[in-house]
């Protein structure tokens, strides 16, 4: 069997790879270079340089669209042509961000403060407040070996006062008190005719430390008789007359008052105090209830 | 050492030698001084507040009394007081000696001047007065106080009248005051009535701040 010559090794790829007559479309880039004459511009193909007919509206970088076919070759014209299309729309919202953190230790008492806003979308949830910052300990003896401007809550019973330590104090009661309720003790009181201070129902305290205490005492006293009767309070300190007192004096049987003293008063460590009532003088009746006494600490030490 | 720009607290560097026990106790001393982190003991209140600030207030007269305030500052608070008092004692003065004064029907010194308390701040304040009173039987006796240059008034008084003379009747009131200026003196007077002569004793005076600023 014979071969065509058409068919022949040599007559197929002959036909494979000669140039085809057929016209293709060649893409290439315009480099902004200066041509030749001003009727051309550069473009470069395949990185070959080449100068085509200039074109409207050519800018470097753009596209040079061409058709050529074997020893022709036809600028179509530049791509990215028009003037840039407006921003698109904005993405989508970020998600919300996590909740910030615990905030930092605030001042003594205070909030704490907010804790920082997640890192993207919306502003995360306030933080929980933060522990009381500087917080004093509480305590129910004074600290040892205090420094300046060292702070304690001082509990006694169910009273707790809250004392600063200031160094340069003069008073040897260097810690003074910067809040805190007074301790408070009542008594019924009742009917008396004698001048011994009673201590039937009276009422009587215990201050814990030494130092100065802002004191106040007193009750409701009625005299009895018609007659002229002076009714005392008096204030008694580990069983011993202050000789600190309220008094009333009346004329009729039912003259009475409520009568109270403030004053302070500097008391040693566990100093109890009592206050009882009596009459001035004689033996004409009288009585007393609501009684109180109330400490609280200006200093102490 | 390096430190931090705001609080000045110390952290290790990268090249410092590791040694956890010395950083962490830079770190406890520096806080532990940081008064930041617990009001300041303060002789005047701070010039630009802000809202939840606080502040131990103490002048010279009340160091010497042993006597502070611990003060935080409200914004929303109406009025011109926004310093609101969260602790401390009031200002006390007594004068214990039994002291005579001729009869007066107006309200007048005794030989020792007082109870007499000079308000640090303006603000309002709780005034507390008492006394031990006596004059002539059936005697109105009177104690009040003069604020700064306004005489003293009925209208903050005690009084008590007298059963019987050498009877000494104890008396006492709280009044809240507003609107008081700093540096104002109160200062107690007596009077009885232009009939007889009065006596007093253990009278004292406590004023109590409410709100400063």
């Amino acid at each position: 069997m014979s071969t065509p010559a058409t068919r022949s090794l040599t007559a197929v790829l002959r036909d494979l790879t000669a140039p085809t007559d057929g016209a293709r479309v060649i893409v290439g880039a315009y480099t902004g270079a200066t041509p030749s004459s001003s009727r051309y511009s550069v473009v470069n193909v395949g990185g070959s340089a080449i100068e085509v007919p200039k074109a409207p509206a050519e800018a470097a970088g753009q596209a040079a669209y061409m058709l050529a076919w074997p020893g022709r070759l036809l600028v179509l014209g530049g791509g990215g042509g028009g003037a840039t299309g407006p921003q698109g729309p904005p993405g989508p919202t970020g998600p919300t961000g996590s909740t910030g953190a615990t905030g930092p230790t605030g001042p003594t008492g205070a909030t704490g403060a907010t804790g920082p806003a997640g890192p993207k979308g919306d502003t995360g949830d306030t933080g929980p407040q933060g522990p009381s910052g500087g917080s004093a300990p509480l305590v129910t003896s004074l600290p040892g070996s205090p420094v300046d401007g060292q702070e304690c809550y001082y509990r006694t019973g169910e009273t707790i006062w809250h004392l600063r330590y200031r160094a340069a104090a003069v008073s040897a009661y260097k810690w003074e008190c910067v809040g805190g309720q007074p301790l408070v003790a009542t008594g019924t009181g009742g009917s008396f005719s004698s001048t011994t201070p009673s201590t039937t129902n009276t009422p009587s305290l215990t201050v814990p430390l030494a130092g100065d205490y802002e004191t106040d005492f007193g009750g409701y006293f009625q005299n009895a008789a018609a007659a002229l009767n002076t009714l005392i309070g008096s204030l008694f300190v580990n069983a011993v007359n202050s000789s600190q007192q309220v008094s009333m004096s009346g004329d009729g049987q039912w003259d009475a008052a409520q009568i109270y003293r403030s004053l302070v008063m500097t008391h040693p460590a566990a100093a109890v105090l009592n206050l009882r009532y009596s009459i001035g003088a004689g033996t004409v009746a009288a009585s007393c209830k609501d009684l109180v006494i109330k400490a609280r600490p200006i200093r102490v030490g | 050492m390096p430190a931090t720009p705001v609080l000045a607290l110390p952290y290790p560097a990268l090249s410092d030698t590791a040694d956890v026990p010395r950083d962490i106790q830079a770190l406890a001393v520096k806080l532990d001084a940081t008064t930041s982190l617990h009001p300041p003991l303060v002789t005047t209140l701070p010039g630009s507040p802000v809202d939840g600030q606080e502040c131990y207030y103490q002048n010279a007269a009340m160091a010497t009394a042993g006597l502070v305030w611990h003060l935080r500052y409200r914004a929303a608070a109406a009025g011109a007081y926004k310093w609101e008092v969260l602790g401390g004692a009031g200002l006390y003065s007594e004068v214990v000696a039994a002291e005579a004064s001729a009869a007066t029907a107006a309200y007048v010194d005794l030989a020792t001047v007082g109870p007499q308390v000079t308000l640090p701040l303006a603000g309002d304040y709780d005034v507390h007065i008492g006394a031990r009173i006596n004059g002539s039987a059936g005697q109105e006796v009177a104690m009040s106080y003069a604020i700064g240059a306004t005489p003293a008034s009925n209208a903050d008084q005690i009084a008590t009248t007298v059963a019987a003379a050498g009877t000494f009747d104890s008396a006492s009131r709280r009044r809240r005051k507003t609107g008081l200026a700093a540096a104002t003196a109160l200062v107690a007077k007596y009077r009885g009535t232009a009939a007889s002569p009065i006596f007093i004793q253990e009278r004292w005076m406590l004023a109590v701040p409410i709100r400063v600023g």
